[in-house]
């Protein structure tokens, strides 16, 4: 079929040809500076360069919302931004958002809610219910189905979720759609 | 052992675990991102594996040109088919049936592609990105056939057909009966007559599939870890696959991010990242992609008829008047595509409907 495989050959990986830059960014509250290839995205840098493996990569197109984190204090997905896009910005992952022992109050939310199963698009969530958190948006605003929207679960459902988020809100009472106890 | 693995919302001496809200042990690490999925799990040194895949449904691959990706900074191997040489390359089949035509399918396509998606080649670098440079400078020169794309022409004299040895393309027929196959319905007795068509759908799960795989214990033994259902299955599989004793093989299963199913079978990828791993003497890894898994994860049957042939699934039920089902009659013609792990499952078993009833309660024993 074609010439004889030479066979596997054991290179040094020649970056010379990446072009580099240099990248200057605060992640959780700490200074990372180092050299970035240019194409390289902000999830790879994030998850395999950083080991903050919290965020997940799963579309790759940003529909998805499970590498969702935040930078400069708005949502972003992190798997359509370039890590150069972001030097010079603050950076929070959910590793910024864990307790120091055990779980933190929302998380504690969506565990007695059972708002997650498999756990995968959870991070993201939980990013997201923070920005809902620090805009202080009424449980029952329409803002909270929007941002609902803004992630895709496959298997917990949504209505524990959406249950678990209002009560991170505030509400004081557990149906989300009728608003009784 | 319950007390330390679940954590109970109600107080200690009033405990029941049954009936009340049951907090589950895995939910900590998965709330603050330490969930352990394998895409989170990666050895030192750990190169990646990008898959060439067919571009075509129906080709003779005549030639595959490796030397410009060969020449790809980072790159380690590009390694099509004639690289592999395994045990056996024949993926297990859950169902083969007496009388099915064996279709089962290799791990690699040799010189035929049979469906978009098929690997043809894997190309290994250093990183994904470099391994994804590389794959693209794959040249591989493909004598296009003629495709067929539902399984209603792919049943007409004279189509294509995908196997040209086995003279066919109808790979199992079979009418089952059991029970009074010949009921008619009494007085009163409702029939009801149903068609249902089925689309060929994907699980899409969240978390794509991967696998990784390195030698350990000095070499000795292989360890793969995989986004599967089935580690167990697999693990023997492997073990027929390369020729060596079970032993030689471990295989783990990290946490899932949903499966839905799609996972639940062995897949080419698992036997090949493996023995990429195997020939090179270094951990590798390869992760899907969202729109690698549309073409490459296992489907549903496809049914969508597009003649005047009884709808794929032609159900008439006989029902009496208090509802129970006295016999059913079920036509089903259904596409087993190229993935053959499991062909007709349930779907073609002929059935007792009188034993459907169900008492599930009336025969548990009390100790």
């Amino acid at each position: 079929m074609t010439a004889p495989d030479p066979g596997p050959q054991k290179m040094v990986w020649d970056d010379s040809n990446e072009s580099r830059t240099a990248l200057n960014v605060t992640v959780n509250g700490k200074q990372v500076q180092t050299l970035v290839a240019d194409r390289l995205l902000l999830s790879d840098f994030l998850r395999d360069h950083l080991g903050l493996t919290a965020l997940k990569v799963a579309c790759g197109e940003g529909a998805c919302g499970a590498c969702t984190i935040v930078i400069d204090g708005e949502l972003a997905r992190s798997c359509t931004l370039l890590a150069v896009q972001t030097d010079g910005a603050e950076i929070l992952t959910l590793e910024g958002l864990n307790a120091p022992q055990g779980l933190n109050h929302v998380q504690q939310l969506f565990q007695q809610h059972h708002a997650l199963q498999c756990g995968y698009c959870t991070p993201g969530w939980l990013m997201s219910v923070y920005s809902m958190i620090k805009r202080s948006i009424h449980p029952d605003s329409a803002e909270v189905g929007q941002y609902l929207s803004g992630h895709i679960c496959r298997c917990t459902g949504y209505r524990n979720i959406w249950t678990a988020i209002r009560r991170a809100l505030g509400a004081t009472n557990d149906d989300p759609v009728s608003g009784k106890e | 052992m319950t007390e330390k693995l679940f954590k109970s919302a109600a107080p200690a001496r009033n405990r029941r675990f049954v009936g009340e809200a049951v907090l589950r042990a895995e939910d900590q690490e998965l709330l603050q991102g330490r969930g352990g999925f394998l895409p989170d799990l990666a050895a030192p040194n750990t190169a990646e594996i990008c898959i060439v895949r067919s571009a075509a449904p129906h080709a003779i691959v005549r030639a595959i040109r490796k030397e410009r990706a060969l020449a790809s900074p980072g790159v380690i191997a590009i390694l099509p088919a004639e690289d592999f040489d395994l045990v056996d390359d024949v993926l297990p089949c859950m169902d083969m049936i007496p009388g099915t035509l064996d279709v089962r399918q290799r791990v690699i396509a040799k010189d035929r592609v049979r469906y978009v998606g098929q690997a043809v080649a894997l190309v290994v670098a250093e990183n994904r990105y470099l391994a994804e440079d590389a794959a693209a400078l794959v040249e591989i020169e493909y004598e296009s056939l003629p495709a067929v794309m539902d399984h209603m022409t792919a049943m007409n004299p004279g189509s294509p057909l995908l196997y040209p040895e086995l003279g066919t393309n109808i790979v199992y027929q079979v009418t089952q009966r059991d029970g009074n196959a010949f009921f008619s319905a009494g007085e009163g007795d409702l029939v009801i007559h149903k068609r249902f068509e089925f689309h060929r759908q994907t699980a899409v799960p969240l978390e794509t599939r991967g696998v990784t795989a390195k030698l350990i214990d000095n070499g000795e033994r292989l360890h793969v870890e995989s986004c599967t259902q089935l580690p167990q299955v697999l693990r023997t599989v492997l073990a027929g696959a390369f020729g060596i004793d079970l032993k030689k093989v471990r295989v783990t299963a990290p946490r899932l991010g949903g499966g839905f199913g799609c996972k639940e079978m062995v897949y080419p990828e698992e036997i090949l990242v493996p023995a990429v791993a195997r020939k090179l003497q270094r951990p590798v890894r390869w992760l899907e992609d969202w729109r690698e898994h549309f073409a490459s994860a296992t489907h549903t049957r496809e049914a969508t008829p597009k003649q005047s042939w009884p709808a794929t699934v032609r159900l008439s039920d006989f029902v009496s008047r208090v509802g129970r089902t006295l016999a059913r009659r079920t036509a089903l013609l259904a596409t087993r595509r190229s993935l053959p792990w499991a062909q007709w499952c349930a779907a073609l078993t002929a059935f007792r409907t009188w034993t459907q009833r169900c008492f599930p309660w009336s025969r548990t024993r009390r100790r």
